[in-house]
């Protein structure tokens, strides 16, 4: 037990009555319940989406928002709907699947609860790439054919995550096995640069940009309109699959990285595949919505907590979560103080943060117990 | 046959493994004794393709296990670490299923992972998560997962190699019995079982064959009463070593430790 220190499990163990039998926590129980669980979150997701395309300063009761969907409705209405609130409520499904299965992902292949997209740098480097983008890249897109403009910024951005993900993963490589504490600190490393640079390019950009880039730094769904949204819809599209036929190799990891590779897993291939699908899923949700904090951490945990460990359920549960935390943040942060609309980055940190520190604070009275 | 021909390795600078020759052969369990840094666990590695030696050759049923996939050696061979742990709160029959590929049916998967369970005496403990089972328990739990992925594998046409890393060592005498015995069906079954022991007269008792190793290489191997002698422990071992005479087929291997006093009473209220 006392070698345990940096692994799930001390994290995630539910208190247990005394005395009693190591029996039904609300793990085993919730194994039970896996697929009414799924269902259940997957119509909460259906219900947030809804409300996130009828709610706002102009309210829309169901039937006619069914209505307008059906190519029906007020022009008006007609308006809202498939021009704001649409591509604001897919960027926001894919934001919420994209973050919070590369969370549980990474999570798996590090075997550590604490390790997020955030927090290894990936966003800082999909950030690195967006930032540089939106202040350099006005030269280079003058060059561009109208069809490729809108796929600057995610390429760019999937070019700083992949870059920073290949580096914090090749500085951990100890003796075969990664190093988890070696790749949070590279990590650290990382967002420290990535925050270097991105105050360099701030700081040489005009007053347009700075306006751009202070509200994407913040995270937004509104605003990025549908070219943007389709190309990094696609891309994410294109990752998921790829991130959910992995839940066989992540249990595997679950074991250590020697023992998954005694057990016939391909331990290397299957950490770069799943850092590509990871790099591509991060970097297009957060060229067109921000960086947004804390999905990949808190998803993830809520997933497990509820459902259990094996990943064949774990990364659906966290896709769906992920999914919901980022609509009824983003519905959140539009109906507090309307018209105005907060940054959506604003509501997750104000989640996310707290719940990071509950975390480590659990973690450690649990190993003291 | 399951060999390591004149295995060399080196990490850094510090010689591990000394041209050491072992063979491991189907039918029959191997035990590999030695003291602490002998490179019992280097040259496991080796057998297991989880290391490549940088001289002489491994060879698994005439391949080079450095040169065969994941997959195939997954399929081969099955490993239990020394310190085997998972960092997830899998039930236990959840981490025992770990180790069944996923060509093996739904159906055929359960039957394994019963069967495994119960030859290790886990069958009452399959529901409980990892985390609700004692050390003991959990390195158990361990080996019915290897056993596991050695019979899928066998339904798939390999488990044919059975390398174990100090199974016994966190295990009371009846779960020390219990793992061995496991080992032992297995080897019945036709199976080439390689166990590093420090229990020597364990490894007297369910060994067909011993391997001495000392400093990197195996400096004595054959049957276990011919070459665990008081005087070749001795040396390598460099603390005497009392080998009594076989009674009902065991051995008692032991040190000779210094008395510590002489109070002999022994309080049972």
């Amino acid at each position: 037990m006392r070698s345990r220190s940096l692994r799930a499990p001390c994290i995630l163990r539910l208190p247990r009555p005394p005395g009693s039998e190591p029996m039904e926590t609300a793990l085993t129980a919730g194994r039970r319940f896996r697929t009414p669980a799924l269902a259940l979150l997957g119509m909460l997701v259906v219900v947030l989406a809804l409300a996130g395309l009828g709610l706002g300063p102009v309210g829309i009761a169901l039937p006619d928002l069914l209505a307008t969907l059906a190519g029906g409705g007020t022009p008006a209405e007609s308006a809202i709907v498939w021009q704001i609130r649409l591509p604001r409520v897919l960027l926001g499904l894919a934001t919420g699947a994209a973050l919070a299965l590369a969370g549980a992902a990474l999570q798996g292949v590090l075997r550590n609860p604490l390790a997020d997209p955030g927090l290894i740098g990936v966003t800082g480097g999909a950030s690195m790439g967006a930032v540089a983008t939106i202040v350099l890249g006005g030269a280079v897109a003058g060059e561009l054919p109208e069809v490729l403009r809108p796929w600057m910024l995610p390429i760019a951005a999937f070019l700083g995550a992949g870059l920073v993900i290949a580096f914090v993963f090749a500085v951990a490589k100890r003796g075969g096995e990664t190093s988890v504490a070696t790749l949070i600190l590279a990590g650290v490393a990382v967002n420290a640069i990535a925050g270097a640079i991105i105050g360099a390019l701030v700081y040489v950009s005009d007053d347009s940009q700075l306006r751009d880039l202070t509200f994407w730094t913040m995270g937004a769904l509104g605003g990025s309109g549908w070219t943007l949204v389709l190309v990094a819809g696609g891309f994410v599209v294109a990752a998921l699959p790829a991130l959910l036929a992995k839940a066989r190799d992540l249990d595997l990891f679950q074991l250590g990285e020697r023992a998954a590779f005694h057990s016939g897993l391909d331990v290397e291939r299957s950490k770069r595949a799943i850092g590509l699908a990871t790099a591509v899923a991060v970097g297009a949700v957060t060229a067109a919505a921000g960086p947004i904090g804390f999905i990949g951490l808190v998803a993830p945990h809520l997933a497990r907590l509820a459902l259990g460990a094996r990943h064949a359920i774990l990364l659906p549960a966290s896709a769906l979560i992920g999914m919901a935390l980022v609509l009824a943040a983003d519905l959140a942060v539009r109906l507090a103080v309307p018209p105005a609309e907060p940054p959506i980055g604003l509501a997750t940190s104000l989640i996310g943060g707290p719940f990071f520190l509950w975390l480590i604070l659990r973690s450690r009275t649990v190993r003291h117990a | 046959m399951l060999e390591a021909r004149d295995v060399t390795l080196a990490i850094g600078r510090t010689p591990i493994l000394n041209a050491a020759s072992l063979a491991i052969v189907p039918g029959r369990v191997t035990a590999l004794v030695g003291p602490n840094g002998a490179g019992k666990s280097t040259l496991l590695a080796c057998l297991s393709g989880a290391m490549v030696p940088q001289g002489g050759a491994v060879r698994m049923d005439g391949d080079d296990p450095a040169r065969l996939s994941a997959a195939a050696l997954g399929l081969r061979r099955a490993v239990l670490d020394q310190t085997p742990s998972v960092a997830a709160p899998f039930t236990l029959e959840e981490l025992i299923e770990l180790g069944i590929p996923r060509a093996i049916s739904p159906g055929d998967a359960r039957r394994i992972t019963r069967d495994a369970s119960a030859a290790l005496g886990l069958t009452r403990l399959r529901e409980r998560s990892i985390d609700a089972l004692s050390g003991g328990e959990r390195h158990r739990a361990h080996m019915a997962r290897a056993l596991a992925q050695l019979n899928a594998g066998r339904m798939l046409g390999g488990g044919r190699w059975l390398l174990l890393d100090e199974p016994t060592a966190s295990l009371d005498l009846r779960h020390q019995a219990s793992v061995m015995q496991a080992a032992r069906q297995a080897a019945a079954d036709g199976v080439g079982v390689l166990a590093v022991l420090h229990d020597l007269s364990l490894a007297a008792a369910m060994a067909d064959t011993v391997a001495v190793m000392q400093s990197g290489s195996i400096v004595a191997s054959g049957a276990p009463r011919a070459c665990l002698t008081s005087e070749l422990l001795g040396r390598v071992y460099g603390i005497e070593i009392a080998v009594s005479e076989p009674r009902a087929g065991l051995q008692a291997i032991v040190p000779i430790y210094t008395s510590n006093g002489e109070d002999h009473r022994c309080s049972s209220p």
